[in-house]
């Protein structure tokens, strides 16, 4: 069952289009994965699931919400899904808290604003999700500031803070980037687990392959405000189509067997393009190694290569 | 806060003495001999050391620091040889005038100041927000002395709505009360055009920064995060200015007092300089400097009621 539809999600600032024409469907409870690079567009995209894009921005297309248009709603109507429906998670946990109230206090909030709940049955739940998310001591937790806490439990309290009203779609925009190599694993298996045992839909928002390869069933690749390739997390990262994927695929860090001599990392030559230069056609074709002078011509069209699997690429990878 | 409150306790104290200390010896580096000023220069030169001797100005300047600031501590601060009267009485005084003064006039900087600014913030680059500046820089621009004259021209001259000055003292509160509109008016005008655009500026920044963000995730209202995060960030700048505003007053009052004719504190101290009065004029400045002193303490300890990350801090 289709929670989220996303058709032709154009942003644009000023003349320079951040986000074209993106257009994906999210089942209930699909684990979706969103990769890309800074300037892909996939924070301005998720910003837009919230009804939360920069004023400045000029948006259309169209977005459903469970079976209903929500793009055209007023502030007020957004109001009521957010925090409620659709949460948010956060890339730093240091600044998207706030630093003068106590973590109960904020996980706490939604709940009372949205379902007017008594502060003892908010305290009771908050502290019934801080142990869901696996908070160390979660009663002294819950009277504790911020600056009190590690970064690694502040992460714990954001998602708790998200999951205060049990939404149906959780967005989580880089979360692990403020986090140590064991607690990003960490932070990852526990919103997968999570989204699992609730039934909960989540776009993870990510530029490391290696995070939606831990959490994400199906995953979208971006560049350049374009969506380049679609399809399950797996497959694409095993048999990538599109040669932007190849070559972030290429660009990975993997551990070195022993023996194995050293060498470089391979790049992608070359460096993201900004809003004010994005080239025309192909916005990957002056970086792409099978680049021709066909794909400056016009934006190559989504095609289904395989069932379940999408690329906007002229000469893709037989997959 | 246990340990906070007794450091900053401790350092008030220690400032205190320190400032005392100045006072009585910039008093006392003052050209001039009191007790020439007192008799006059017809007096005899044995009157003058008889006085001299009485007043304990032969005594070594350690010792006459010990006696005064000794002294000073029981509220007795000697005699004013203008008024004839102990020093002490003479600011009891005047007190009930000059305290309300400088509580209404705080009172309605913080409150218009507050206001305008968070509104003039939550409309940022509209009408709203362009008028409160607009305003503002007008408000910056003028002197409280001459903006003064100008409500006595047309309040008081003009529509004869309110008196143009004096006190005509609390027994009959409503006289008092509109006594005070106009000084109110002059001396929190000036003051809360700085503090709104404070405001304003610093409720900006946070209405930026990723926890207000994070507030409008959880779809609260735009008035619901300005009153629960935004405003609460906000106010360590806006606190820190209000505290160097409480010692503005100080200053305002001197003015604002002697436009409006009015028996207060500023007035005191505007009078006892011009009469060579020393002990009146050394107990008001180490009273408005305590004034000073103690409006800083409790700013430090606003801030740590704000931000609990300044109590962890100590």
């Amino acid at each position: 069952m289709t929670l989220v539809s996303v058709r032709d999600l154009t942003i644009a600032f000023g003349g320079a289009l951040a986000l074209r024409a993106l257009s994906f469907d999210l089942r209930r409870g699909e684990l979706l994965g969103v990769v890309g690079e800074s300037g892909s567009g996939k924070t301005l995209a998720a910003l837009s699931l919230m009804g939360m894009a920069p004023e400045a921005a000029r948006v259309s297309g169209a977005i459903s919400f469970d079976g209903e248009r929500v793009d055209t709603l007023p502030e007020t109507g957004w109001q009521s899904l957010q925090g409620r429906r659709i949460a948010m998670i956060f890339q730093e946990p240091m600044s998207a808290l706030n630093p003068l109230q106590r973590i109960g206090t904020q996980i706490t909030e939604a709940m009372i604003w949205h379902e007017g709940i008594s502060r003892a049955e908010a305290d009771a739940r908050a502290l019934a999700l801080l142990g869901e998310v696996g908070m160390p001591e979660p009663q002294a937790r819950l009277r504790m500031y911020p600056h009190q806490l590690s970064g690694g439990q502040r992460q714990r309290a954001l998602i708790a803070m998200a999951l205060a009203c049990n939404p149906d779609l959780v967005l989580a925009d880089e979360p692990t980037t403020a986090l140590d190599a064991t607690r990003t694993a960490q932070a990852l298996d526990l919103l997968r687990g999570l989204a699992r045992a609730r039934g909960m839909a989540l776009i993870l928002i990510s530029h490391d392959l290696a995070a939606i390869e831990r959490v994400a069933e199906r995953m979208l690749v971006l560049y350049g405000g374009d969506l380049m390739e679609e399809g399950p997390v797996a497959e694409i990262l095993s048999r990538p189509a599109h040669p932007y994927t190849a070559g972030l695929i290429r660009a990975r860090p993997r551990p070195r067997p022993p023996g194995v001599p050293r060498r470089p990392l391979p790049t992608i030559p070359g460096s993201v393009p900004g809003l004010a230069d994005l080239p025309r056609g192909c916005r990957f074709h002056g970086r792409c190694p099978k680049g021709r002078p066909v794909c400056a011509e016009g934006r190559p069209p989504l095609v289904d290569i395989a069932p379940g699997r999408r690329a906007a690429c002229l000469f893709p990878e037989p997959v | 806060m246990g340990l906070f409150l007794l450091r900053r306790l401790l350092t008030l104290i220690a400032t205190l003495v320190a400032v005392s200390i100045v006072v009585f010896l910039v008093m006392n580096a003052l050209p001039g001999d009191p007790a020439l000023i007192v008799l006059g220069i017809d007096s005899t030169p044995e009157a003058q050391a008889a006085l001299r001797e009485k007043m304990g100005l032969n005594e070594p300047l350690a010792l006459r620091y010990l006696h005064w600031a000794g002294a000073a501590l029981t509220g007795d601060f000697g005699i004013s040889h203008s008024f004839d009267v102990p020093v002490g009485r003479l600011i009891a005084e005047r007190l009930p005038l000059t305290l309300p003064l400088a509580a209404l006039a705080t009172v309605a900087t913080v409150t218009t100041a507050i206001a305008l600014g968070v509104h003039a913030a939550a409309r940022h680059g509209r009408l709203a927000d362009w008028g409160v500046m607009a305003l503002s820089q007008l408000g910056i621009a003028v002197p409280a002395f001459w903006l003064a004259i100008l409500l006595v021209i047309l309040f008081a001259v003009r529509l004869r709505w309110l008196p143009p000055g004096g006190f005509p003292g609390w027994d009959d509160p409503v006289a008092a009360l509109r006594a005070l509109v106009l000084p109110t008016v002059s001396l929190a005008l000036v003051q809360s055009a700085i503090l709104a655009r404070v405001t304003r500026s610093s409720v900006l920044e946070v209405m930026r920064l990723d926890y207000a963000r994070t507030a409008r995730a959880k779809g609260l209202s735009r008035s619901a995060i300005l009153r629960r995060h935004v405003l609460p960030n906000a106010l360590i700048p806006i606190v820190t200015i209000i505290g160097m505003q409480i010692a503005n007053l100080v200053t305002g009052t001197i003015v604002i007092e002697n436009v409006f004719y009015l028996p207060g504190l500023g007035r005191l101290i505007f009078q006892s300089i011009a009469n060579r009065d020393i002990f009146t004029v050394q107990a008001l400045v180490m009273l408005f400097a305590a004034v000073v002193v103690v409006t800083n303490f409790l700013v430090d300890v606003a801030y740590a009621l704000i931000d609990p990350r300044l109590k962890d801090r100590v």
